[in-house]
């Protein structure tokens, strides 16, 4: 059998083996490979970024050796990654049985990609002095291409997930969350969320002037290229929302999806570009630029800390109500007062009810600005009324919220647990139950151990449970025959065991009285009777 | 598979399918467009900051001049003699014309005869349209991509000093030193600045 864990290697395993084992065989769970993969993604995306930065004068000019010596780092990474893929091209079943498996890896596709983000830079050695070498830092686009090692996979388990599946369907399964989604909607996800931080910061710094001077022109075209990315995520989403059992209706269903909450941030995240581009003659649309800023909230789409803050204020929506009830009874009383005691005094600053309600919130939040003050003593008497009633007023709907959100993360916990609880029900976690559980730890941010400990206190309870019920639920041996099968040689084995024990006398005797026993029970303890007897003449025997 | 199979399985593509593959790359498309167009004239009004740094060169150079009591080239852009007393209840326009000394409309239009600092000067988005403006103005269109010259004037509020810029106006003469800001009025009328000094 072979191992699917790191634990589960047999010791002494050659070093190329082992080596093997723990950065690049698929088949093991929980070795170095994801991180590997993950970590040489990440360099490549960094080069990407750092050839765009290249052809900014302003930046390039700056930090030519830092530039230099990242591309050195990265050739290096690069060619070390290349050369153990080689080294270890035995190891691999793709390659293993051919008769040369190193050559054999040589001329495969990832290969020739990995070959070609590295060969420009050992070229320039043989080539003429003097030559031009701008065709060699075109040619560094390549490393681009070692993207396509996890990108082709994904699309392979994508297709195969999607084999007859309708064109909107997959494109449904690519946008949205589903069975069929696989790895290559994560990375869509992935994708969206980078472009969406890229976008946030560029508007950002867009705004530093001396930012603004030296990069006008790369903001315009990372705007464009954003909106474009996200205009081609809007319409996807839009076109094939009608796959969602909610929004089936091909107009209807589109309209009421476009009105959803997260539909219409992504509306408002490309919506200032045309508006910019079309109108800015006409109007002075400089606040759109803010708008710009909405793309941030995008990502509320991808985490679910939102819809827990909106759950906890839903179920604590009575009490948050109430007490900003009595906090705008206060206020409206206490600006009423200041009002009549100050107007008088200050007629320039407590002015009228409005300018005094402003000062209330100010003294009941505590901020306490100073800009308005009371000067008579009935108004500085309510100030102090007003500031110590301040502290317990704002403080109950916090702590509200902050339990109300902490319930809520409990219970979102707990469902999880539950949920887990109904996954073991086999005694096994499959691929997509996996699946499952890393989305909610993600969406709830939980940390590996802290799923271990839910799914182990899960097992524990499932564990209880049957023990409690003395076997397995009847569901799952009607669901399930090889659980029903386990479930029977347990019991035969149990039975087996009492005749072993038992006074065997003593039981006949019992088992004899027809008025008490069936016809079955006998016929079966006889049967294991004869079998215990044939085991014991064969021991003797032998 | 039957005939009946084949016919119930939902077909791959549809029309509706290509209108909206049609209806995508029609919209990236434009966005692409509009992009390109957003660059070109970003590009612009670049070019017009940098008229406006050649400007600001010219500005502390020919300060240098000033302060040194010699003329500057072009000679209306001196200094000149001190402006005449007028009347109190002239207005504007007559205390301009009634000071001898230079003022600020004919030396930015020197500035931008053949041969001078800003020579062939014209506003990048629309030559037709101003190439100095002292405001950028949202309700005046001939002011976007101008470049604006402000004069500022030192007031007091409360215990801060603070600067108020306003239009350089075009019979304001060059006698007295003034803080000049000067900026560009960009795409969508947001003002880009590019210097503040005295002249």
């Amino acid at each position: 059998m072979f191992p699917t864990t790191l634990a589960e290697l047999p010791p002494k395993l050659p070093l190329r083996r082992l080596i093997y084992c723990w950065l690049l065989d698929p088949d093991i769970k929980d070795n170095l490979r994801a991180k590997f993969d993950r970590n040489i993604a990440t360099l490549i995306i960094a080069n990407m970024l750092a050839m765009l930065f290249e052809q900014v004068p302003a930046i390039y000019d700056g930090y030519k050796m830092w530039f230099h010596w990242f591309d050195m780092f990265s050739l290096a990474v690069f060619s070390v990654e290349y050369l153990l893929r080689l080294y270890l091209a035995p190891e691999d079943s793709e390659f293993s049985r051919s008769r040369f498996p190193r050559l054999r890896y040589v001329f495969s596709l990832y290969a020739l990609i990995d070959l070609a983000a590295i060969l420009p830079f050992y070229a320039a050695f043989f080539m003429a002095q003097g030559a031009d070498l701008r065709i060699l830092r075109v040619l560094r686009l390549m490393r681009l291409f070692k993207l396509f090692r996890v990108l082709i996979p994904a699309i392979q388990e994508f297709r195969e997930l999607n084999r007859g599946r309708t064109f909107r369907q997959q494109v449904f399964a690519l946008v949205a969350p589903s069975e069929f989604g696989g790895k290559l909607h994560s990375f869509f996800d992935m994708f969206i969320v980078i472009w969406v931080m890229i976008s946030v910061i560029a508007v950002v710094m867009e705004s530093v002037e001396s930012v603004y001077r030296v990069l006008a022109l790369e903001f315009v075209i990372l705007d464009a290229v954003a909106v474009s990315i996200f205009t081609f995520e809007y319409l996807m989403r839009l076109y094939s929302c009608v796959e969602h059992p909610k929004f089936k209706h091909w107009l209807a269903g589109r309209y009421r999806y476009a009105t959803t909450p997260t539909t219409v941030i992504d509306f408002l995240a490309i919506v200032p570009f045309f508006l910019e581009a079309i109108l800015h003659q006409l109007f002075d649309l400089r606040f759109l630029r803010v708008f710009r800023l909405m793309r941030l909230m995008k990502l509320t789409r991808y985490t679910g800390a939102t819809q827990t803050l909106m759950n906890a204020m839903k179920r604590e929506g009575p009490v948050i109500g109430a007490s900003a009830f009595i906090m705008m009874l206060l206020v409206v009383l206490a600006a009423s007062l200041g009002y009549l005691f100050e107007h008088d005094a200050q007629p320039d600053k407590f002015e009228n009810i409005p300018q005094s309600i402003y000062w209330s919130v100010i003294t009941l939040a505590s901020v306490g600005y100073g800009d308005i003050s009371p000067v008579t003593p009935a108004g500085r008497m309510i100030t102090v009324v007003l500031a110590l009633l301040g502290i317990g007023i704002f403080a109950v709907p916090a702590a509200v919220l902050s339990s109300a959100f902490n319930d809520q993360l409990r219970i979102d916990r707990e469902t999880m647990q539950e949920e887990l609880y109904k996954m073991l029900e086999d005694g096994t976690i499959s691929e997509d139950e996996q699946h499952t559980i890393d989305r909610e730890a993600a969406r709830l941010n939980l940390s590996a151990d802290e799923v271990q400990r839910i799914l182990e206190r899960a097992r524990k309870q499932r564990d209880a449970d049957k023990a409690q019920q003395g076997g397995i639920p009847y569901e799952l041996v009607q669901e399930k025959p090889r659980i029903a099968l386990e479930q029977f040689r347990l019991l035969l084995g149990q039975m087996k065991q009492v005749t072993e024990l038992a006074d065997r006398a003593k039981l006949d005797e019992l088992l004899a009285r027809t008025d008490e026993t069936t016809a079955l029970e006998r016929q079966v303890w006889q049967q294991l009777t004869i079998e215990q007897d044939r085991i014991a003449a064969a021991d003797r025997a032998s | 598979m039957t005939d009946q199979q084949k016919t119930q399985r939902p077909r791959y593509f549809r029309t509706f399918d290509l209108v909206f593959v049609v209806f995508l790359l029609g919209m990236i498309g434009t966005v692409l467009l509009l992009g390109h167009h957003n660059h070109m004239e970003t590009e612009k009004v670049e070019g017009m900051r940098i008229s406006a740094t050649k400007f600001q060169s010219w500005l502390e150079a020919g300060q240098q001049l000033r302060e040194a009591g010699k003329p500057t080239e072009p000679i209306v852009c001196s200094r000149g003699p001190r402006k005449i007393q007028v009347a109190a209840d002239a207005s504007p326009e007559e205390a301009g014309s009634k000071a001898p000394g230079y003022n600020w409309h004919d030396c930015l239009q020197a500035l931008q005869a053949p041969g001078q600092e800003m020579a062939g000067l014209l506003n990048p988005l629309d030559p037709s349209s101003l190439a100095f403006a002292g405001k950028c103005d949202r309700n005046s269109l001939p002011t976007m991509g101008a470049i604006i010259v402000e004069k500022g004037m030192v007031g007091i509020s409360g215990t801060t000093q603070v600067i108020a810029y306003a239009p350089i106006a075009d019979h304001d003469s060059l006698h007295d030193e003034v803080l000049l800001r000067i900026s560009v009025c960009g795409r969508g009328f947001m003002t880009l600045s590019v210097a503040e000094l005295k002249f």
